[in-house]
């Protein structure tokens, strides 16, 4: 028997709460002291299709999930076409009894027919409550006491007190239903420190709101629009303002005018919307406005699959705009680094006064994950400001490269904020002495720039090295468990590049990316004459999960 | 103040008889006269011969990117609505690579003045046709003649939801000021076109063509939305009139907030009341 370590995933079509039901189950295995972590998968569509939440459950804090799953639950015949195949011996289907399925082509899998629709129409919403049943059914089934599930259907609701008592007795109609049935997997509460069930989107918005935001226009685009939802939701009680630009364009422009202006802003996208950016960009570049951008990708190009994941824009975002200028990029690994990093993110970007990107993906910025709280030691405070006399210099030359700043208002602190090349006062030039000096003066900001040490993880004399970024961390984590002689080197700051040649000379080096064309890989080349010897890429809109990592290092060692 | 304390040392590099000189005298006189002092303005000003006088004004100046003027603007208006931001656009800008932002800006009813310097050319990358340029006029892009009808900027800004709608002249001093000092009081979107004839690269549109064209709107009715619309037309049909003056003006709520969010504490931003939902 299996307890506290199994994968379950709901399926059915879009309109049928999938995603509540994904963040109802996480939650409530949080609530029992356990650890969760829920990915969700989707087409671009409102109704219809097939919409999947995968939820593994563990003791031990982790951050990925498996290919195999051990309870599905099917609430249409096309969950389980689709996901047959990821069933293990022992696993469990839980599906609407007017599904039609046939025993001798389950065989080692236990069918659970329950009456999904007939529970939920007797207690109110058909449409909406099969899934309130299936949670319920699954929890019977695992042997989770009910209180759980009770408690977070009851916060869950809180707003909508006429849903509550429906959707607990169909939930209770679905636990009886399956409460007496064997199981091969169960789950037992344990005594634990309350913990957090977020998303990555949730610690984004949070850390924005921590470090000061006030103010975000945002133009719509997956896989933020969690992230926008939220902050707009807050914004009236926390005194920030979320706007909904024209375009991306306006969106950033926004952002850098607010910024200027003295209010912590920041703009959010993936792909498609910082495309349109990259202008802009570089006018934050040579204006040296302080300027937070929260990057999402996806699988590109263009359309691409809008909501796959994939991190395949690192060279992109190294190498957006026109002309030369620094800039800083961020990839935080998990949730918890997605609310520290955009606090750092704020401040070095007051700080240094150039764009600072925080790049994540799909399936970073939409999984859920429980972390114990969200913390940061990262202070915040104001940086960089001038209290102006005549004659202010808002460029002045200085040792680093970080000149005072005034901002619209100030009395005597007039400057130009321009997008030509301009002297100390702002004023345009092409003077060939100044601009040279210019040029420099804004690379300069980056040779002070002190980021943290990259985070080695594992055995720190092993031979063998994985080198990655971003959210393939959790997957590679756990793969790492089954090896002695590796480690594993986190890179979170990649512009500008971190200086690991003497980390990793001398080691075999295996890259791990969601990618096609081995981006970090070309990186570490470039800064360090070093040619890893192995490349493991995956580019089918889908992350890693912690089994394949697993197989693929066994072929490289 | 005298108006050479809204202007730095800098020699503007417009052409001799550019109608940019007079805006630029129209608008200092106008912020002289409402007693603005300098560094509670701030100024966007787009790319091209308007662009350039960024580094010609004494306040505070945002030099932006061709078409982008807007957007920066609305950004620094909403989070410090005491400012008073002025923007400053060409009309290839403006209504060309532009378009949307004065669309939705007037839309949102930002705040703020957008002043087009409207020469129906892109001068400053040696006088090609612009979406104001008139259907015949030959022009570097147009050797031939313009095949297509101009934009309508000020029909485009009434229909966009635009709270305040003038047409200027370069030529005309004084009625342009008072233009000026009416958008600046007027709280919302305020779009004034100038016309400014282009010396070097418009010799269609010239002040003489203009001069014997231009008039002044009188017993007109600002608050008449489709009256507006029909005089803003007069100068796309047969009757080659210009009407100067304000079209339409009405009161609307802005986007704007009254608070100024630029100056508040952030250090210590209490976020464990929105952390509680996720337990």
């Amino acid at each position: 028997m299996q307890i506290n370590n199994l994968q379950w995933k709901i399926g059915g079509q879009a309109g049928y709460g999938i995603m509540s039901a994904g963040e109802i189950f996480g939650k409530a295995c949080t609530r029992a002291g356990l650890n969760a972590f829920a990915t969700n998968d989707y087409p671009s569509l409102v109704r219809g299709g097939s919409n999947t939440f995968t939820i593994r459950v563990k003791e031990t804090p982790f951050s990925t999930y498996l290919s195999k799953t051990n309870l599905l639950v099917a609430l249409n015949k096309e969950t389980i076409d689709l996901y047959k195949h990821e069933l293990t011996e022992n696993s469990a289907i839980i599906y609407d009894e007017n599904i039609p399925l046939e025993e001798k082509d389950f065989p080692n899998i236990n069918l659970f027919p329950i009456p999904m629709e007939k529970f939920a129409q007797e207690f109110g919403y058909a449409d909406v409550m099969r899934n309130t049943v299936a949670i319920g059914a699954s929890f019977g089934l695992l042997k989770l006491d009910f209180q759980f599930l009770e408690g977070v259907i009851k916060d869950i609701f809180a707003k909508k007190p006429k849903v509550i008592e429906p959707n607990i007795s169909a939930a209770k109609a679905g636990y009886d239903f399956l409460k007496e049935k064997e199981s091969h997997y169960q789950l037992k509460p344990k005594q634990a420190q309350k913990q957090l069930f977020i998303s990555g989107n949730h610690a984004l918005a949070l850390g924005s709101i921590k470090a000061g935001l006030k103010f975000a226009p945002i133009y719509p685009i997956t896989p933020i629009n969690p992230l926008i939802n939220y902050l707009a939701l807050k914004s009236k009680d926390h005194n920030f303002i979320v706007e909904t630009p024209e375009d991306e364009i306006s969106g950033i422009l926004q952002t850098i005018g607010a910024s200027h202006t003295g209010a912590r802003s920041m703009v959010a996208t993936s792909g498609a919307g910082f495309s349109l950016m990259t202008e802009s960009l570089a006018l934050a570049g040579i204006t040296e406005t302080p300027l937070v951008i929260l990057y999402g990708q996806r699988a590109g190009p263009a359309t691409g699959m809008p909501t796959k994941t994939e991190q395949s824009d690192l060279l992109f975002v190294k190498n957006a705009a026109h002309g030369e200028f620094p800039r800083i990029i961020i990839a935080p690994g998990d949730v918890q680094e997605c609310f520290e990093e955009t606090l750092r993110a704020f401040q070095l970007a007051e700080k240094y006064q150039l764009p600072v990107i925080v790049l994540t993906d799909k399936f970073l910025n939409e999984s859920i994950q429980t972390i114990p709280n969200l913390t940061s030691n990262i202070q915040i405070k104001r940086e960089s400001f001038a209290t102006p006399k005549q004659d202010f210099k808002r460029y002045q030359f200085t040792e680093s490269g970080i000149s005072p700043r005034s901002i619209p208002g100030q009395e005597n602190g007039f400057f130009v904020a321009n997008s030509d090349e301009h002297d100390e006062y702002g004023y345009s030039t092409s003077d060939p002495e100044i601009r040279t000096k210019m040029v420099d003066k804004r690379f300069k900001k980056l040779e002070n720039l002190k980021l943290p040490e990259p985070i080695l993880h594992g055995n720190p004399d092993a031979r063998t090295m994985i080198i990655s970024w971003g959210s393939t961390k959790g997957a590679i984590l756990e793969a790492l468990e089954k090896f002695d002689n590796l480690n594993f080197l986190q890179l979170q700051y990649l512009t500008p590049f971190p200086d690991i040649t003497n980390l990793i000379k001398n080691k075999q080096l295996i890259i791990i990316e969601n990618n096609r064309t081995n981006q970090l890989a070309k990186l570490i080349q470039q800064n360090t004459l070093i040619k890893p010897q192995h490349l493991i890429n995956k580019y089918d809109g889908f992350q890693f999960t912690a089994d394949q990592i697993e197989e693929e290092l066994k072929k490289c060692l | 103040m005298p108006i050479k304390d809204y202007f730095t040392d800098i020699k503007p590099t417009w052409c001799p008889g550019c109608g940019n000189f007079g805006i630029r005298t129209a608008l200092a006189q106008a912020l002289d006269e409402l007693k603005i002092p300098n560094h509670k303005l701030l100024m966007f000003t787009d790319v091209g011969c308007s662009g350039n006088q960024s580094s010609w004004y004494k306040m505070y100046t945002f030099h932006s990117l061709h078409g982008r003027s807007l957007p920066p603007a609305i950004g620094s208006k909403i989070v410090n609505p005491e400012l008073t931001v002025l923007v400053q656009n060409g009309d290839g800008g403006a209504y060309g690579e532009g378009t949307n932002h004065l669309i939705h800006a007037a839309r949102k009813n930002i705040n703020l003045i957008y002043m087009v310097h409207n020469n129906q050319r892109y001068s400053l990358t040696t006088g090609q046709a612009t979406p104001t340029t008139d259907e015949g006029s030959k022009t570097k892009s147009t050797p031939y003649g313009a095949t297509e009808p101009p934009i309508n900027p000020l029909t485009l800004a009434i229909a966009s939801g635009a709270t305040f709608v003038a047409r200027g002249f370069a030529g005309d001093l004084p009625h342009l000021k008072e233009l000026i000092k009416a958008a600046i009081q007027h709280q919302g979107f305020a779009l004034v076109d100038i016309l400014q004839p282009c010396v070097v690269f418009n010799k269609d549109n010239t002040f003489e063509w203009f001069k014997e064209r231009v008039y002044k709107l009188e017993n007109h009715d600002t608050s008449n939305k489709l009256e507006a619309f029909k005089r803003a037309q007069e100068w796309n049909g047969e009757n080659k009139k210009i009407p100067l003056g304000i079209f339409y003006q009405e009161q609307r709520p802005t986007l704007n907030k009254d608070k100024n969010l630029t100056q508040e504490n952030i250090e210590n931003v209490d976020i464990s009341p929105l952390i509680e939902e996720f337990f």
